[in-house]
């Protein structure tokens, strides 16, 4: 009896036009956000080589001496990653290229990109899977199941199969299926769609890792649509005009998909406030004159002639200990602004579209943990610069061995020997391991929204 | 024989039946009610939003002020600006806070809208998004209860088996398609009004928030634009209602329209036009800057070759020669020392190189003015893809009105740019850059100097309505137009509408 409702409850879905508007629009997203998103990640990659060539051929250029190699400023780059493309559809993660030099502690919080694209367009939602599944295809879930127990009882079939010897939990389930099968469908399509797209274009073929993303991605948006399906029985069950259920599960849907996250945004900067440029400066220029005070009578001041007194040691430790203060500062800031945006998102929490986006985010190893990814290893690349440095300032006689360029090795440095910059992308594992509250999460709304639409059905009255 | 039903009254008597209809049922009490929450707090978070900003722009401005009034020698004026926010940002956020409102003026640095800062909090973690401001609501929720009352006007009384018996009175179809119209569109208003009206409450509450005549205007503007806005959904309700006969699927069609008109084409415009006209990195400019400041920092560093002599710099001071340090950027240069070869010495240098560094200020404004260009290009195409909505329309002016726009921001970095002539006007006449004085007070008894005695105030104008509504004018027609070619419409698929 299972099998038949959930046939009957599928083929008529499948005869009806929204059936094929929802079809149409997802397949058409999934399509043109393919070839965008493709065509967009192959002009990143190489523009990405190409200034990383650069980058290589100059760092490799100072090595005429260790004092320039010292001075020299590197951009780093990220390297684009497909997923982020094709899934967020955001493209470059929210940072891109970060500067760093060895001499100079440039904040690395100050060179993030605000932001990235335009800056004269307001803000917009980019095209990907996250969007596609998590907005249309959710739209899509409540289309085929705000109806789906008020119409059968206005048409008074309900009745009827209610009179049958079947369980209600039968019935429900049934229509349960009808409805997810329904929706996978478009689901399907568009993704085999879109990595037909891909694997066209890409030679060499999925790397196997990034395959088993997409199909852990696939999962988790299948355990989100089917809470939506659920949801929208639900609602469909406590309710008794197909119209008023429409209202209820349309605003419901806006509030998860629009309203709660951009208020997540809004609660972040309320709840945990950053310090703004101008408080920050002022900090920087605090800590900076408590360093100066502490040296105010020590006995030193620079002497280019005099490498080796003991006075030039302590400026150049001054010089060194006063940008280390401002740093400090700045690196405080980023903690803030990392806590800020984990409270943004523990507030967004509440709808389960920002708890879906989360979870691909970090399944996919895109988003936010990249870009912290990112810093972590920009952080020990310079320290491990830093420490190439030192060593081989160390093997020259010489040099009075003081943190500044002018005190350095003149020594030039085999070009080859310099350490390079080298991200490691984020391991399955560790991704699996941090998606697993946001899926816990899904889990738990479809679990919930299962017991009150069985709830609600129980006591439903067909009559 | 006479016919009471020719007469006007029987428009109103079915505007009115329309209305008190629409406000007694479930639907609009529950909207209603959501939308208000909704408005509330939303406008009670952009409050707090705009609060936060104005201190943190009155903090940047007292920064500015102070060192301005304890500035010494030339060289530590930066009279830079700050662009206060607009109060109708909790009408219509805009482009605020994504664009920097600092604009810090300096010899190495021409202000633009694209090296301004942020005095703002701004987290780079966190993904922009729209912000709850009174505009969106309008646009995401308000628009679902337009369309609904256009659906429920004919289709809900088709399901009713009322809309047969109406139609059966001797009065024009057409007549009965205005009365609905005007009840309808009435409907609209209050919650309209509703939402409005909360917004004023809880924003004129706030101590810190004083709407000034202009704004008043400016707020009306919105709310007839908005009611237009609105007035299409309506009209697409009905026009869809009289198109399909089955009441579900004109419900699945609106809302299919409504997802296509809200929540795909705005995005799908940005990343479409992105695609269709793409700007080369920034990455590329800004090596290109880089470059410029290394060359300029070459040009520096023959001059110290040839000058400089070799001599000892005592601490506090923040000018080292040969280090490379003295780059397009930098600011203040300050030397203590009475040792007279060394004074001589930064007279000469400061001589050679503050007009340089004016000279590649120039060179790196043009290359941000090229960025500019292309940035313009194609945020016009978007705009262009984007009208296909009319969500779009009333945004855009809804921000121009707010003077949150790009063009407002444009017109005050217009503003700054003629302030840095000023000053640098004020430094020739007080021939800064050959006197003693750029580097060292300890000639003059260390005291301050009276920028703002010499220099005007800063001043910028807000921009006149009659400016800003011809800005959005085009913008305004269409939402003018859409929902008068849906009255059309609707006419004529009314007139042929079969009740049965």
């Amino acid at each position: 009896m299972l099998w038949t409702i959930a046939k009957k409850e599928l083929t008529q879905n499948l005869m009806e036009v929204r059936f094929f508007l929802i079809l149409a629009v997802t397949v058409l997203l999934f399509a043109v956000s393919g070839v965008v998103s493709l065509s967009r990640y192959f002009d990143a990659l190489e523009r990405y080589h190409q200034l990383a060539r650069v980058e290589i051929q100059e760092l490799r250029e100072s090595a005429m001496s260790l004092r320039q190699l010292f001075d020299h400023q590197q951009t780093l780059y990220l390297k684009p990653c497909l997923l982020e493309f094709l899934i967020s559809g955001r493209g470059t993660g929210l940072s891109d290229s970060i500067q760093i030099s060895p001499r100079f502690v440039i904040a690395e919080t100050l060179s993030v990109k605000l932001v990235p694209g335009n800056p004269l367009i307001e803000r917009f939602t980019p095209i990907g899977w996250i969007f596609i599944v998590g907005a249309i295809l959710s739209f899509g879930a409540v289309v085929f199941s705000y109806d789906s127990i008020s119409r059968e009882k206005e048409e008074g079939i309900l009745a009827l199969m209610l009179a049958n010897p079947v369980r209600r939990s039968e019935i429900l389930l049934g229509k349960f299926l009808g409805i997810y099968l329904t929706i996978i469908i478009p689901l399907l399509v568009g993704v085999i769609l879109s990595l037909l797209i891909v694997a066209t274009r890409f030679r060499i073929g999925v790397h196997p890792e990034d395959g088993a993303k997409i199909g852990l991605v696939l999962l988790i948006a299948l355990v989100y649509l089917a809470g939506f399906a659920v949801l929208g029985i639900m609602v469909s069950a406590l309710t008794h005009n197909s119209s008023n259920s429409f209202v209820i599960l349309f605003l419901l849907w806006a509030l998860f998909l629009v309203i709660i996250p951009e208020a997540g945004n809004t609660a972040g900067r309320l709840l945990q406030p950053t310090k703004n440029s101008s408080q920050l400066l002022t900090l920087a220029q605090k800590a900076v004159e408590e360093v100066d005070n502490k040296y105010k009578d020590r006995e030193s001041g620079v002497d280019f002639s005099q490498p080796f007194s003991e006075r030039t040691k302590i400026w150049v430790d001054f010089i060194n200990e006063r940008m280390r203060a401002a740093r400090r500062v700045y690196d405080d800031h980023l903690h803030r602004a990392l806590a800020q945006a984990a409270t943004a998102r523990a507030f967004s929490r509440l709808s389960p579209a920002s708890t879906f986006d989360y979870a691909v985010e970090n399944i996919a190893g895109i988003g936010l943990e990249r870009t912290q990814l990112f810093l972590e290893s920009v952080r020990s690349y310079r320290r491990a610069l830093l420490q190439f440095i030192v060593d081989r300032d160390r093997m020259d006689p010489e040099s009075p061995h003081l943190l500044f360029s002018f005190f350095l090795s003149k020594n030039p440095v085999d070009p080859h020997e310099i350490p390079l910059f080298d991200m490691s992308e984020p391991r399955l594992i560790d991704s699996m391991r941090k998606a697993f509250f946001d899926v816990s999460l899904l889990m738990g709304f479809l679990f919930f929204v299962v017991i009150a639409a069985y709830i609600a059905f129980a006591r439903y009255d067909a009559r | 024989m006479e016919s009471r039903a020719q007469s006007i009254p029987a428009i109103s008597l079915i505007a009115e039946k329309e209305f008190r209809r629409n406000i007694t049922t479930f639907k609009f009490t529950f909207s209603f009610s959501l939308a208000i929450m909704l408005v509330s707090v939303g406008t009670f978070a952009m409050c707090r939003d705009y609060e936060a900003r104005l201190q943190d722009c009155s903090a940047a401005e007292n920064q500015i002020t102070e060192s301005l009034r304890q500035a010494d020698i030339f060289s530590a004026l930066s009279p830079g600006v700050v662009r206060a926010p607009s109060v109708l940002t909790i009408f219509r956020s805009g482009l605020e806070g994504t664009l920097g409102d600092l604009f810090p003026i300096s010899i190495g640095q021409i202000p633009t809208l694209l090296n301004a800062e942020h005095t703002s909090r701004v987290n780079p973690f966190i993904t922009p998004s729209p912000s709850p401001d009174l505009t969106r609501l309008v646009i995401v929720i308000l628009s679902v209860l337009a369309m609904l009352f256009g659906y429920e006007a004919i289709s809900g009384e088709k399901e009713m088996g009322t809309l047969k018996m109406v139609l059966a009175q001797p009065v024009p179809r057409s007549h009965v398609l205005l009365g609905k119209l005007l009840g309808g569109l009435s409907c609209l208003v209050v919650p309209l009004s509703g939402s409005f009206l909360i917004a004023l409450m809880i924003s004129e509450s706030q101590s810190f928030i004083q709407f000034a005549g202009t704004d008043w205007i400016r707020i009306s503007l919105i709310f007839f634009c908005s009611l237009l806005f609105l007035s299409s959904f309506y009209l697409m309700g009905i026009v869809l209602s009289t198109l399909t006969h089955r009441a579900s699927a004109t419900l699945l069609s609106c809302f299919m329209i409504w997802v296509i008109l809200i929540l795909v084409i705005p995005n799908l415009a940005p990343y479409l036009g992105a695609r269709m006209r793409p700007i080369t990195s920034s990455q590329v400019m800004l090596d290109q800057i880089t470059s410029l400041d290394q060359d300029f920092k070459q040009k520096v560093a023959k001059f110290e070759e040839r000058e400089a002599t070799t001599f000892s710099v005592d601490l506090g001071a923040n000018f080292v020669p040969g280090m490379g340090l003295y780059g397009l950027f930098r600011g203040e240069t300050r030397v203590q020392t009475t040792n007279q070869p060394t004074l001589d010495y930064m007279r000469k240098f400061i001589e050679y190189v503050e007009p340089l560094r004016l000279q590649y200020a120039e060179k790196v404004h043009r290359l941000y003015e090229a960025r500019l260009m292309e940035l313009r290009n194609q945020a016009r195409l978007i705009e262009s893809l984007s009208r296909l909505s009319p969500a779009f329309s009333l945004a855009k002016v809804a921000s121009i009105l707010a003077g949150t726009d790009a063009a407002a921001y444009q017109q005050f970095s217009r503003c700054a740019r003629h302030r840095r002539a000023q000053f640098i006007a004020y430094l020739k006449t007080q021939n800064a850059f050959t006197s003693m004085r750029y580097f060292t007070s300890q000639f003059d008894g260390g005291e301050a100097l009276d920028f703002e005695k010499d220099v005007p105030a800063f001043r910028c104008p807000q921009e006149s309505i009659q400016d800003a509504m011809r800005r959005a004018g085009l913008d305004i027609v269409l939402l003018i137009f859409e929902p008068l070619l849906l009255v059309l419409v609707a006419l004529v698929a009314f007139l042929h509408y079969d009740v049965r």
